[in-house]
């Protein structure tokens, strides 16, 4: 009895200790968050944080090589006194190596260099982190998911030659099978007593699912019915630039086909492949087979929302964007625009109109994200497509601007009979969307030595939401 | 046959294209602007791509080529017929200089491919994963021909793609009213209604576009990848 006491003690002594440590963490985690109300804030004070090596690109060339100049002139010096861990917003651009195996050895050359007690070899760091199968596989073919694993690795491996660590909205990229190596470089630079500085937007961790008023902002027009279709669809990642030593990645989508509901929400965790299928659907990538979307009389491809919006504006002015889809549409596309933001505005409750960038056709203002990505809608909407797919809507915003940026294409498109799709790992939009699309990868066998191969299935879930 | 020796082979088959010698010695014309030599080269060095290399590298490198040349070629001989329509150009008109131009594409067709098979038989991947292999540390030739291949690999495998991407994505619409299509997809040349003029400055405003972006995507994180290499442990020399 005294022993199965004592049993009993030590693990209740255990259970409140580990309450303890994780209450700690979670409390040191928002004391080590800074949350911005915009992009460009939080793009600001991220490369103020990077001794602001990364030139602005949002801003368009003008202020982007007035940046890289200074950035020749200034040098390097202030930066080797004090050097630090960055993960971008996008995990893949800080990675400086084209293998993981030389990402992580780099990482551990110069943290070896710094204290020759490091600790950690490659392996230990990429078994830790979940990466040990790919290490020699060149970055360039990795997964979403397989990128923001390494880029963490790198941070942790890389923590003994560094004053501190800086990353950029971590919980838009992160989905849930993720956050734990996260939560592991957290603990693990806290430990070390290295300050995390976190660069996120409003409400970007928040898990709850959108309710209450918020919900019914987006249910104020009847869902719009459709269909998609795929069938031997088959595609080859990489380039034929150089077709002798060239990676290649064989991918198969699965047949599909079902009928839905508009707003339709397609999950997935990091890299199962939510993008590639936007992009087959929008025709934006070559493969064979069929891939289509029916809605009402109309069959054929849908438009597409990339993630980055700042690369698909192609560094244009506001006037080019509205432009690009026709002579002959570029004011039904200004129309649309000016009924997305006023209905962002009506939602969100803040005052404005169209902003300064539909007036200045001759582009000298700086478009602000949520522009860049009402005119990118207004100009795939005024086309009438099949459907109109947003890849994670959110990147980039604040969670109730999000909310209503997409509840207002959802009115938009829905008056104008356009289902929309929404592509994302986050677990909001699930009380809204009207059905849902699960994908997922499976390794397959490869057919070369340098050909790796894998295939997506996509399920409709059942139990939607309305 | 290793990559040395297709280099080698390539590297020696490119040597007249240097010196001119022995195909500008063997100067009897065929048609004008083609001599046997240059002939005789242009079949030359194309049969020794495609079977040092393969077909399927030659077919897009003859792509690559033709897509050069092509514009090159007329718009230079479109240019010079303007010329000599306003009277500033060669008096004697379309038949002083059209051998040139024929001449111009011939040479273009050969050495071309051979400057494109010369960089694709490098086998850069190799080079890559052995760079870093030393646990000691890193020369100052290894940390410039790591910052060259990040780079190079950026533009190649995600500049270049994703501007494309973009591009198909938005040309795609300018066809005509969309429909299903069921046969395989390759990358698309730009086409769009309306007048050739119009479809002609869009297409000169793409490739503007095309340029400015891929630029500034290109160097955009160079400086963050730059602080990390040289951060890189000094290889001691022995």
């Amino acid at each position: 009895m005294r022993w199965d006491c004592h049993d009993d003690m030590d693990n209740r002594k255990q259970i409140h200790h580990t309450e303890r440590v994780t209450r700690q963490m979670a409390d040191y985690l928002k004391q080590s968050t800074r949350y911005f109300k915009s992009y460009e804030e939080r793009e600001e004070a991220f490369r103020k944080s990077a001794f602001s090596l990364i030139p602005r690109k949002h801003l368009g060339p003008g202020p982007f090589w007035k940046d890289f100049r200074r950035i020749s002139l200034d040098g390097f010096s202030k930066i080797s006194s004090t050097p630090i861990a960055v993960v971008t917003s996008n995990p893949r651009d800080c990675l400086a190596f084209g293998t993981p195996m030389q990402v992580l050895t780099a990482a551990c050359l110069s943290a070896k260099n710094a204290d020759q007690r490091q600790p950690f070899t490659v392996a230990e760091i990429a078994e830790q982190f979940g990466i040990p199968g790919i290490l020699h596989q060149p970055v360039r073919t990795l997964s979403g998911g397989e990128t923001v694993k390494l880029a963490l690795a790198k941070s942790y491996a890389s923590a003994a030659d560094t004053t501190r660590l800086a990353i950029a909205s971590p919980f838009c990229w992160l989905s849930r099978d993720n956050i734990s190596y996260f939560k592991k470089l957290f603990q693990y630079y806290h430990g070390l007593n290295l300050p995390v500085e976190i660069f996120a937007l409003e409400g970007e961790d928040s898990d709850r699912p959108i309710e209450g008023d918020e919900r019914l902002r987006i249910h104020t027009t009847a869902p719009v019915d459709f269909s998609i279709r795929l069938k031997n669809v088959r595609l080859r990642l990489g380039t034929s630039f150089n077709t002798l030593y060239t990676h290649h990645t064989v991918v198969r989508v699965d047949n599909f086909s079902a009928e839905l509901s508009s707003p339709c929400l397609i999950v997935g965790e990091n890299g199962q492949g939510k993008s590639l299928v936007a992009k087959i659907l929008a025709g934006a990538i070559a493969f064979s087979g069929e891939a289509g979307i029916t809605s009402g009389k109309r069959t054929g491809r849908a438009r597409l929302l990339f993630q980055d919006v700042v690369a698909q504006t192609l560094l244009r002015p506001f006037g080019a964007i509205a432009g690009s889809c026709g002579a002959g549409l570029k004011q039904a596309a200004l129309d649309l625009y000016g009924e997305i933001l006023a209905a962002f505005h009506e939602m969100t409750g803040k005052p404005g109109g169209c902003g300064d960038a539909a007036g200045d056709g001759l582009g000298q203002t700086p478009l602000s994200l949520l522009e860049i990505k009402g005119i990118l809608v207004a100009v795939r909407l005024c086309v009438q497509p099949c459907a109109l797919i947003l890849d994670e809507p959110d990147w980039g915003m604040t969670r109730s601007d999000a909310v209503a940026f997409v509840a207002a294409i959802i009115r938009v498109a829905h008056a104008h009979q356009v289902p929309v799709l929404i592509i994302s790992h986050k677990p909001w939009w699930l009380s809204i969307a009207e059905s849902k699309i699960h994908v997922a990868r499976t390794e397959t066998a490869a057919h070369g030595i340098r050909e790796s191969a894998f295939s997506i299935m996509m399920r409709r879930q059942a139990g939607e939401v309305s | 046959m290793n990559w040395k020796t297709r280099f080698f082979l390539l590297v020696v088959v490119s040597i007249p294209a240097f010196t001119g010698y022995p195909v500008n010695a063997l100067d009897f014309s065929v048609i004008p602007g083609v001599t046997w030599g240059w002939l005789g080269y242009f079949l030359t060095a194309n049969t020794l791509i495609l079977l040092v290399l393969g077909p399927s590298h030659f077919s897009n490198t003859v792509s690559v080529s033709a897509l050069v040349t092509l514009p090159v070629v007329f718009v230079g001989a479109t240019v010079s017929y303007l010329l000599f329509l306003t009277g500033f150009g060669h008096p004697d008109g379309p038949a002083a200089y059209s051998a040139h131009y024929v001449s111009l594409c011939l040479t273009m067709l050969t050495v071309i491919p051979l400057a494109l098979s010369l960089v694709a038989v490098i086998p850069f991947h190799e080079i890559e994963q052995r760079l870093l292999s030393n646990r000691e540390g890193v020369s100052g030739f290894e940390k410039s021909q790591l910052m060259f291949l990040r780079v190079f690999n950026h533009i190649i495998y995600f500049v270049i793609p994703n501007i494309l991407e973009v591009m198909r994505e938005e040309n795609r619409f300018r066809i005509g009213p969309d429909h299903a299509d069921d046969r395989s997809r390759k990358a698309g040349i730009y086409k769009g209604p309306g007048p050739r003029s119009s479809r002609m400055r869009a297409l000169i405003r793409a490739m503007t576009r095309f340029g400015i972006e891929g630029i500034c995507a290109a160097v955009q994180y160079i400086p963050l990848w730059a602080v990390e290499i040289s951060r890189l442990p000094d290889r001691k020399g022995k």
